[in-house]
């Protein structure tokens, strides 16, 4: 089939590549402004990899809007929740050509409810489908075809052959489809996320019990998860969830409870708590510093939402940066991809530092804080860190290491409900 | 009372004028000065700025509020608002000068350069900690972020900051995490007993604000508050370093109390209690709508300080309505005053003037010594006028008393857009408008009584239906109700209390009355506690009822 991919997300990438690969001719237009390079780049090497493969085989070609080509028999819709304007401005567009319809329209944006409903306004005449991006930022490619079930959102019955076929080399089986209405559909994805806000919030309010209580959190959590009935994703207590994606979902889908006139405050506690935990190493420094933290140099490791991606969106680096900026501290920063994101938002500080050793960053450190699980930053060398540091304190926002041996080693450790 | 004046050849002669005038407006009804003159209310209205005050509905003609400007000028009037914006101590009583007008000074003020600079250091230092709130940036002993400040203060470190943060509820700022702003004042403990238990010690800040650092019922609310912090959250010193602010004339007595220095904002002996909220006494209200909304307060108060000095006299608010009051007292024979708001935001506005003019000019000693000749401020009350509507002003229309009222209202409400109610505007603005056309049918019917009735319902209308009319009023209106009309409302109104106390000459800026009350419970208060058994120096009623509540 003839696909055209609309949009510059890591979704859009994906899924070029992987029709791509299966033989569909892709065009994906991914570059909307005069200016914009006309071809995203992603951190993700392996998927990387694969657009690079696919066009040099010339199954697929990259183009910005303009020139592209209206003569498709798919088009794939996959925008940021932020770009919903930029969006509408296209398909407006699109309205406007002249071509034959149906053509089958997938929307793989999360809009909110009614989302593939306001496109569909547009161009009613074409067969419209939800498809939930459901893509894990640095685990993009296996994220989507490990999929065990497609969600797809349909609400005619025979545009569910065409879908079928788009997408058969990757998902042969049709029990691999769980076809539903497109509201329930949308419904599903945001629900999905906040059920797993909700594991974390609730991990989170349950390690802040256990450090009162003298219990580790860590052996809960490993005995949580050798449950079936619990298993033993998003399980894991720490300074919080971020991600634009993730937490735009949360937000949609309180703000779609709240509307509803039903009285639910569980995804607002969820999302409350996950505030305060991103604070909370730096509510562990102050305790630790009786309050007085003025002057102190505190080094961060990680600035990543998570590991693996460049993305500083909602990530409690933010929280920590403004909270000990607020009092008086100096940031001695580290992060293997993220530092050109935190440049662009900071600027150049005197109270923060930017490091590309992850050992310059804790020279004459009061404290080092770990906030992203980077694998490097799994098995420091404690004796060099030990020399480095000013005071040897280690708050552990991801439960990295073992407590009993990084105490061992001389220092004061700190972790998360432990 | 003319007799009583003798002494001051003057005054004497303005006040016969001013006697003969009431003899003429004696018989004159309110509904006989307007039909007579139907430029009346251009005649008897002055605009300022955002404030628009109307006397035409006073029992005054051209030649009474020209003799009452003659009377003011006679007791030196003028010299006296030179004296208040000077450094002088015009508080002889106390050896204090007066100089709250030196709070709402501009920063780059060139007349009073260090006083501004002065004032500046303290208002700065409280604009860094009310950003640090707002900003979510405060932080308890534990870390967790501040979300309640509770204010303990009493009298003017309560009343001031209290009225205004309330009128201003519609201004409130969108801090970064929702905070709330308490007070408590009362030294039984009632406000706090019910506080207490909705708050956590982990996010509640205290604001000890106190003068003199030394009133007995603010002090022993925040050993209260105190040992509560202490119970859930330990006894470190820096309990106490993060969750109390201290506002007080007096660094060393808060010190002493356990209050770290980065954390006492000053005032002055040179700034009265009732006049202090433009102070860092004001910061429950710099928390509530921020350090904007606080500086526009702060100019609202300028503008009417240039107003007050620099206006000709028969053009100048505070001193019209310093004398039309006076001439209501002290020639109408009204003794009581009321405040009547038709804006709920405005609920503490009459408790606010109670205690701004009663507290200043409730004296009956001469600057000379000598007892006064006339009478001085009257009773002062109120209430929000839609509400007093069902209360008490059967008895302003139909009673025995003659009442003087203010009326006061804003013009445009709901307008601004603010978040509070912008969902719900234009429903409101209906009530807004169904709230102004009470306040102007009541005036209309106290001054004019049945004239403002259909003529001929009046046929036959049964004495007990009918309206004499013939009461005063002042109707002020404000262009909106914001921090900078509220600040000139405010300012209008200390210095009408200062033209009164000019002419009788009283020093408005002491309160003696007040202090004994305190010394005799610090009597009391050993026998209570059972420390002294010995009560036979006392009198009989106070030995009887001792013997009730120590029994």
């Amino acid at each position: 089939m003839k696909v055209a991919v609309l949009g510059k997300t890591l979704f859009s990438g994906v899924i070029s590549a992987l029709l791509a690969e299966c033989g569909h001719q892709v065009v994906w237009c991914n570059s909307f402004n005069t200016g914009e390079p006309a071809r995203t780049y992603f951190q993700d090497e392996s998927l990387q990899l694969l657009l690079q493969k696919q066009e040099e085989s010339g199954f697929l070609n990259c183009c910005d809007f303009q020139h592209l080509n209206f003569n498709q028999d798919v088009f794939f819709f996959s925008f940021n929740a932020t770009e919903e304007q930029l969006a509408f401005q296209m398909l407006n567009t699109i309205h406007h050509a002249c071509f034959a319809h149906p053509k089958l329209m997938i929307n793989a944006s999360t809009f909110g409810l009614h989302g593939t409903a306001r496109f569909q306004q547009l161009l009613p005449n074409d067969d419209w489908v939800y498809l939930p991006d459901i893509i894990q930022e640095g685990n993009a490619i296996r994220s989507f075809v490990q999929a065990t079930q497609l969600i797809v959102g349909c609400d005619q019955p025979d545009v569910q052959l065409k879908v079928r076929e788009l997408l058969r080399p990757l998902f042969p089986r049709a029990q691999q489809y769980l076809f539903m209405p497109i509201l329930d559909a949308e419904f599903t994805k945001l629900s999905i996320s906040g059920m797993l806000a909700t594991r974390i919030s609730y991990m989170n309010d349950l390690a802040s019990v256990a450090e009162k209580l003298g219990i580790d959190i860590e052996q809960v959590r490993q005995g949580m998860a050798a449950d079936n009935r619990i298993g033993s994703a998003y399980l894991f207590p720490g300074v919080g969830f971020g991600g634009e994606n993730f937490s735009h979902d949360i937000r949609t889908l309180t703000h779609a409870v709240a509307d509803s006139g039903v009285k639910n405050q569980l995804l607002e506690q969820v999302w409350d708590i996950n505030e305060q935990q991103k604070e909370l190493l730096f509510r562990k420094l102050w305790n630790y510093f009786r309050g007085d933290l003025q002057g102190k140099t505190v080094a961060i490791w990680g600035a990543a939402f998570k590991e693996n991606t460049p993305s500083i969106q909602q990530s409690p680096v933010h929280a920590m940066l403004a909270a000990l900026w607020a009092q008086g501290a100096t940031v001695k920063l580290h992060d293997p991809q993220a530092l050109t994101n935190i440049e662009q938002i900071y600027g150049q500080r005197t109270d923060l530092i930017l490091c590309e050793d992850q050992y310059q960053a804790v020279e004459d450190a009061d404290a080092l804080c770990l906030i992203t699980a980077w694998k490097q930053y799994g098995s420091p060398d404690y004796a060099y860190l030990s020399k480095l540091m000013q005071h040897p304190l280690i708050l552990d926002g991801r439960n990295l290491y073992d407590p009993a041996y990084i105490k061992s080693r001389g220092f004061n450790y700190i972790g998360v409900g432990r | 009372m003319l007799d009583q004046l003798k002494s001051d050849q003057n005054s004497n002669n303005a006040y016969k004028k001013l006697n003969s005038v009431k003899e003429q407006l004696k018989s004159i009804h309110l509904r006989q000065l307007f039909a007579a003159d139907p430029e009346r209310f251009n005649q008897y209205s002055v605009q300022f700025e955002q404030v628009v005050f109307d006397y035409s509905k006073h029992r005054v003609n051209h030649d009474a509020v020209q003799h009452l400007i003659e009377w003011a000028e006679t007791q030196n009037l003028r010299s006296w608002i030179g004296s208040l914006f000077s450094t002088q101590t015009i508080n002889y009583t106390e050896q204090r000068a007066a100089m709250h007008w030196a709070l709402r000074l501009p920063k780059e003020d060139q007349q009073h350069e260090d006083l501004a600079a002065e004032v500046h250091a303290q208002l700065d230092r409280m604009y860094a900690l009310v950003e640090q709130i707002h900003a979510g940036q405060r932080r308890g002993a534990t870390g967790e972020v501040i979300q309640d400040v509770v204010n303990i203060g009493v009298g003017g470190s309560d009343l001031g900051p209290l009225m205004v943060s309330h009128a201003l509820s519609d201004f409130k700022y969108q801090s970064a995490k929702p905070l709330n702003v308490h007070f408590v004042s009362t030294m039984d403990g009632s406000q706090l007993s019910e506080l207490l238990h909705q708050l956590r010690p982990e996010t509640t800040l205290f604001i000890i604000s106190s003068k003199s650092f030394g009133t007995i019922d603010t002090l022993s609310n925040a050993q209260t508050v105190r040992l509560w912090l202490e119970k859930s959250l330990g006894q470190h010193p820096s309990i106490v370093k993060h969750h109390f602010i201290g506002v007080s004339t007096k660094p060393e007595k808060m010190t002493a109390w356990g209050i770290a220095p980065e954390n006492q904002l000053l005032l002055w002996d040179w700034v009265g209690g009732r006049y202090s909220l433009w102070s860092c006494i004001g910061l429950p209200i710099a928390l509530s709508i921020g350090v904007d909304g606080f500086k526009q307060l702060l100019a609202g108060a300028y503008a009417v300080d240039q107003h007050f000095q620099y206006k000709p006299l028969e053009q100048n608010i505070p001193v019209l309505m310093g004398l039309l009051g006076a001439w209501n007292t002290n020639f109408l024979d009204i003794q009581t005053h009321a405040i009547l708001p038709y804006d709920g935001r405005l609920k503490y506005f009459a408790s606010y003037l109670q205690q701004l003019e009663m507290e200043s000019n409730g004296k009956s000693i001469q600057r000379n010594g000598e007892k006064v000749q006339l009478d001085t401020c009257p009773i002062i009350w109120g209430e929000v006028g839609p509400n007093a509507q069902h209360a008490f002003y059967q008895l302003l229309h139909q009673g025995t008393q003659a009442v003087s009222c203010d009326f006061i209202a804003p013009v445009k409400r709901y307008n601004s857009q603010q978040y509070t109610y912008v969902d719900n505007a234009d429903a409101l603005i209906e009530q807004h408008h169904l709230a102004l056309s009470n306040c102007l049918a009541q005036s209309r019917l106290l001054a004019f009584g049945n004239d403002a009735l259909d003529q001929t319902e009046l046929q036959g209308l049964p004495a007990y239906k009918q309206y004499e009319g013939n009461q005063p009023s002042s109707t002020i209106l404000l262009q909106e109700l914001n921090p900078y009309s509220l600040g000139m409302l405010i300012a209008l109104y200390e210095h009408k209390v200062f033209v009164q106390s000019v002419l009788w000459n009283i020093n408005p800026f002491d309160q003696w009355g007040v202090e004994k009350g305190k010394e005799i419970a610090n009597q009391l208060l050993p026998i209570l506690n059972g420390e002294q058994t010995d009560i036979s120096g006392l009198d009989g009623s106070t030995q009887g009822l001792i013997k009730i509540l120590t029994a």
